[in-house]
């Protein structure tokens, strides 16, 4: 990992507010920390005038798939029932496919981005209406 | 370990093949895809060579008699995992009791379905292929039935991630050919004894699989070729993916139990790299050959090795990621 890719991570982290960043690969330990009073958090808020409304996040970076490659057919489409764990959403990073999957059963209320849409760490993908 | 509970015929358990005793009259075996083998055996963090179960007829089901990671690779279709949908090219961890269902393909033609540490089966001839002539190696040398036990080689709870999965081969390293999948091929000995018409359309037409393919080859149907004169020749050493030509016409390529020997005369070999494609191929699809130099199969070889280097090192990436709960 070279001084520049450093410098561009120590970038990214400032532009989008997150207070440090680790970072794990073969032969390689990086831990960034940028001096804030607070660490803004990033886990979901969700609004508390739409109890009802649950923003499915992504957890990672990468590319967003609501189809698998090897399958025409989305994943998952508006208005559609979902149940708690199912798979709405993949996240493709180089050939690796990781699983978006819903955190409560409900309806999804709406596809908030589109199909190929790189995304960040926490980005909401889907409103899900729950059922209560 | 799981229990088959389908009736469907000819699984078998396959590794990476038998390699070494075509000298002893002991064909190579091992998976069709090769490639699919390799890369279940990487998203289970299993041993290279790994045996795993191959699956040409669905649908297909097995249940767990007690807790174990598996992925299902190869052939894409509707799989569940008690009634659960599962992805293709991706891994899980199953529980004790829970039943895998295995659909007709969508796409592809073979499943694999490999467990964690690989099926524990004893090696045979240094391999643990099913040798189906020989009637030994796999499972008691024989395709798998309802009610058969097979132990996985490292059950129980997964120590590395599970329920992630990859992109395919088929779309990692696609090739066609005007939209009909294709596969390279080196001319062989008896190319030039036939005729230039029936050599420019061997490259030009379509071929279809007929119902008489399987394991042992692959039978083709399409315009006859003419040899220049009739061939006579002795038996000689064959491998899979050699193409012969007999007497009517129609090319047959020996595939992974095909006999080490044959007296047909060869018009071409199907390059290793691609003999996975040809697995994949269902039968009454159509395929279309490209001509290819030896350079050039040995470049292939190294694009599968490089598909398999980058799927390994984004799944390291994953296993040393911090686990994340739902």
């Amino acid at each position: 990992m070279s001084n520049e890719e450093i410098r561009q991570l120590a970038r990214w982290l400032s532009e989008v507010g997150l207070g440090g960043v680790e970072l794990q690969r073969p032969g390689v330990q990086l831990v960034l920390k940028r001096h804030l009073e607070s660490v803004a958090a990033h886990e979901s808020i969700d609004s508390p005038t739409h109890a009802s409304q649950v923003s499915i996040r992504t957890r990672g970076l990468g590319q967003l798939l609501l189809s698998h490659p090897d399958q025409p057919q989305v994943l998952i489409a508006e208005d559609n029932h979902v149940d708690k764990g199912q798979i709405v959403a993949l996240l493709q990073v180089g050939d690796l496919l990781l699983p978006v999957r819903s955190p409560q059963a409900g309806h999804i209320s709406q596809v908030l981005l589109q199909h190929g849409a790189t995304v960040g760490y926490g980005e909401a993908i889907m409103q899900l209406e729950v059922a209560s | 370990m799981i229990e088959i509970i389908s009736a469907t015929a000819l699984a078998t358990v396959q590794d990476t093949g038998r390699s070494g005793s075509l000298g002893y009259g002991v064909g190579t075996s091992g998976a069709m895809d090769q490639l699919a083998l390799a890369v279940g055996n990487l998203l289970l963090g299993n041993p290279e060579g790994a045996a795993a179960i191959e699956i040409p007829l669905f649908p297909f089901e097995v249940r767990f008699i007690q807790d174990c990671a598996f992925a299902v690779t190869g052939a894409a279709g509707e799989a569940t995992l008690d009634g659960q949908p599962l992805l293709p090219y991706w891994v899980m961890q199953a529980r004790e009791g829970q039943v895998l269902s295995l659909g007709y393909p969508t796409s592809g033609s073979r499943a694999y379905l490999c467990l964690a540490g690989g099926i524990d089966v004893p090696p045979v001839l240094g391999s643990r292929s099913t040798q189906l002539r020989g009637e030994f190696g796999g499972f008691e040398g024989r395709a798998l039935q309802q009610g058969d036990r097979l132990a996985a080689a490292r059950p129980g709870l997964s120590e590395g991630p599970v329920d992630f999965g990859v992109i395919a081969p088929s779309q990692a390293l696609a090739l066609h050919c005007d939209g009909v999948p294709a596969m390279r091929v080196l001319p062989a000995a008896e190319y030039e004894c036939f005729v230039e018409d029936s050599r420019n359309a061997f490259w030009a037409d379509d071929w279809k699989i007929t119902g008489q393919s399987n394991r042992y080859g692959y039978r083709l149907e399409g315009t006859p070729m003419v040899p220049v004169a009739p061939i006579e020749i002795r038996s000689h050493g064959i491998v899979p993916g050699v193409i012969q030509v007999p007497h009517g016409g129609q090319p047959i390529i020996q595939m992974r139990d095909a006999q080490p020997s044959g007296g047909y005369p060869k018009f071409g070999t199907v390059i290793e790299a691609d003999l996975w494609r040809l697995g994949q191929a269902p039968v009454g699809s159509k395929v279309r050959f490209i001509h290819c130099s030896y350079p050039e199969a040995l470049d292939a070889l190294d694009d599968n090795r490089r598909y398999l280097e980058e799927v390994a090192r984004l799944i390291d990436l994953h296993r040393m990621a911090p686990r994340q709960g739902h």
